[in-house]
């Protein structure tokens, strides 16, 4: 990086337009070279020619909004079809006006017209929050983080995109929670190059510091000595944690995210890459007994074999768990908060020592057999395994993509138009009950002589119900 | 400070259908639930659903209201597509994809004594002299074996209660 005039002087104007220009910001570093997905995956063109659609292009992004807010708040509910005219506007959205959008998105959720999730709207929301200037994934990250409050589940191609952004300017913290939010999914094998972007933010947020930074600050114990806040309730709510959803620890979330990905089929992931994933992830994730089934069956296998990184981060997790005394107590159930159910299921003091234990012989074997590798680097392995592999699979990624383009709009229109028609439908029944009842006066007036009686009987009947103490003679 | 709930000991350890189908792309259609407290009061047969429509109610602020539908398997032995009425209990445990093969297949069947009524009862002595009398009377030909529809008391009963509300 040229960091005087002299030196630029020096490279001489075509040398110094080469370099990469990096910018000055403290927060993170741009490179103008492309590391990952190559510009075409972004399909810029054909996204561009979508948006200038003629019913995108007629609404006003901010008007629109405070009318679909006004709608929300009158009638509790927005069509699905204006929330998708709404949200592909949002290239022109302001800094202040991001706050605004969030705030419609997540009362939409609660709208049942948002169900089901429609991919062109959850599309166009990544690539609007892409298209801000500053902290638009930042933004995203945390909207795909909530997903019980935001329902933001954008299809693989979207979040291909958001992660190549992620990772392009270095912000491995945020890749990795695209990938955790894949995993939780469930979704880590379905798209091959959605799972090797996966793989490269996961294994590098992995190599980006020592794991127990990602750890939660340990919880607050309560003093014995402090009053009690009692709180009364019908049925106490037992604390639920279902090692899933309930995940908070950012190393249950990587190392369950590893150990997914190591058993994803269809990529071909060499083996040794798998076995050191598997392990590493299995023991962040504090499943000892499954990471050492994994050992056991590399032992058994002849082609198996561990790198001597993956063995020492699991030994690492290992020495480093808190284990648990089996006589503990358990927390009565009007006290018991999550943490204490996280607490049991820590492993024993016995279990500890017998995992260390196994462990022990198991690296002396593997080391006997001569199946541990002492140069295999995960993190350099994964980049060149993820480079190599990812422009196999992207040709058919962004056909598929241009496609679904003008397939969005086709549906698009049709249920603008179904709308149209059924908006003209309950006008004209409008317009017909009044008619209806114009006709009834008309006929009551024409023919009272012939119904006086009824006439009077009903008048009688609706000054009874506004004065219940009139009689006949009144 | 710590917070202590006072009220009635749980009986359900779980989350309620619609959470979790919330939290999943297509709702969680395609994928396996089951009930803890089944799960337990049962324990070598498997009672599970395997979701097929979910409509939660997107209104709810728990979370815990809606429709939804499976194939249920109760206590072993396949049941067809039901209505699942109690997606609103916070009983419903996810399983992983990864483990759901393993967890259709180990399970021992309990099998159902099955009792079976009859559609149809004989006529009762009295009535079939009076319509016998009668047919006999309008000179119509006279059946040799009469036969009433048998309705149990638990369907009249139901379709009072249907009736009703």
């Amino acid at each position: 990086m040229a960091s005087s005039l002299r030196q630029v002087v020096m490279l001489g104007k075509r040398a110094w337009k080469k370099t990469n220009i990096i910018s000055l910001g403290r927060k993170l570093s741009v490179s103008s070279k492309r590391q990952l997905l190559s510009e075409s995956y972004a399909c810029d063109n054909a996204w561009r020619k979508h948006l200038q659609d003629a019913h995108l292009n007629q609404v006003n992004m901010s008007d629109f909004g405070y009318e679909i807010r006004d709608r929300l708040e009158m009638s509790g509910t927005v069509s699905a079809v204006d929330m998708n005219v709404l949200v592909h506007q949002l290239n022109n959205m302001d800094d202040d006006e991001a706050d605004f959008m969030e705030d419609l998105l997540a009362r939409f959720n609660m709208c049942q017209s948002s169900l089901p999730h429609n991919d062109s709207t959850s599309h166009a929301i990544v690539r609007g929050f892409l298209a801000k200037r500053q902290d638009g994934s930042a933004r995203l990250v945390r909207l795909l983080s909530q997903p019980l409050q935001y329902g933001l589940f954008p299809d693989h191609y979207s979040l291909n995109l958001l992660l190549d952004k992620l990772l392009d300017s270095g912000d491995f913290a945020r890749a990795s929670r695209v990938a955790y939010h894949t995993m939780l999914q469930e979704e880590l094998g379905l798209s091959p190059v959605h799972t090797l972007l996966c793989l490269q933010a996961a294994v590098a947020r992995l190599t980006q510091g020592p794991v127990s930074d990602l750890a939660l600050p340990p919880p607050e114990k309560p003093d014995e000595e402090e009053e009690e806040d009692w709180i009364k309730v019908k049925y106490i709510k037992f604390p639920v944690y279902d090692d899933h959803f309930d995940i908070k620890d950012e190393r249950f979330l990587l190392g369950k995210t590893l150990h997914m990905l190591a058993q994803v089929q269809d990529l071909s992931i060499p083996k040794e890459m798998a076995t050191s994933l598997s392990v590493i992830g299995f023991g962040i994730h504090h499943k000892f007994s499954q990471g050492l089934a994994v050992l056991e069956a590399a032992l058994k296998s002849s082609t198996g074999s561990v790198s001597q990184q993956a063995l020492n981060l699991f030994s690492d997790s290992l020495e480093n768990v808190e284990a648990r005394d089996p006589e503990e107590p358990e927390v009565e159930i009007a006290l018991r908060m999550v943490d204490d159910v996280i607490h049991r299921l820590l492993p024993t003091t016995k279990e500890k020592d017998e995992f260390q234990r196994r462990l022990g012989q198991l690296k002396e074997q593997l080391l006997s057999q001569g199946k541990v590798q002492v140069d295999f680097n995960l993190g350099s392995a994964v980049s060149a395994f993820v480079k190599s592999e990812l422009p196999k699979y992207e040709q058919s990624d962004i056909e598929n993509q241009v496609k679904r383009f003008s397939h969005w709009e086709e549906e698009r229109n049709n249920e603008l138009v179904r709308q149209v028609e059924d908006l003209k439908k309950s006008e004209r029944i409008e317009e017909i009950k009044k008619q209806v009842m114009e006709l009834q006066e008309q006929e009551e007036l024409l023919s009272y002589f012939d119904s006086e009686e009824k006439i009077r009987l009903t008048m009688l009947e609706e000054d009874l119900a506004k004065d219940e103490n009139l009689t006949i003679a009144k | 400070m710590p917070t202590r709930y006072i009220g009635r000991d749980p009986i359900f350890k779980g989350k309620a259908l619609y959470e979790i189908a919330r939290q999943l792309r297509d709702l969680g259609v395609g994928r396996i639930v089951y009930r803890q407290s089944q799960a337990t009061r049962w324990p070598g047969q498997k009672t599970y659903y395997r979701l097929t429509k979910v409509i939660p109610d997107a209104s709810c602020k728990e979370f815990r209201q809606g429709c939804a539908w499976g194939e249920e398997v109760f206590r072993g032995k396949p049941r067809g597509e039901v209505e699942i009425t109690t997606g609103h209990k916070y009983d419903w445990v996810l399983v992983p994809k990864s483990e759901e093969e393993a967890f259709c297949m180990e399970t021992e069947v309990f099998e159902v004594e099955e009792s079976s009524v009859p559609m149809h009862i004989d006529c009762p002595p009295l009535l079939k002299m009076v319509i016998e009398k009668d047919l006999k009377a309008a000179g119509q030909p006279v059946p040799d074996s009469m036969k009433l529809p048998f309705l149990s008391e638990t369907y009249v009963k139901d379709l009072e209660w249907k009736w009703k509300s």
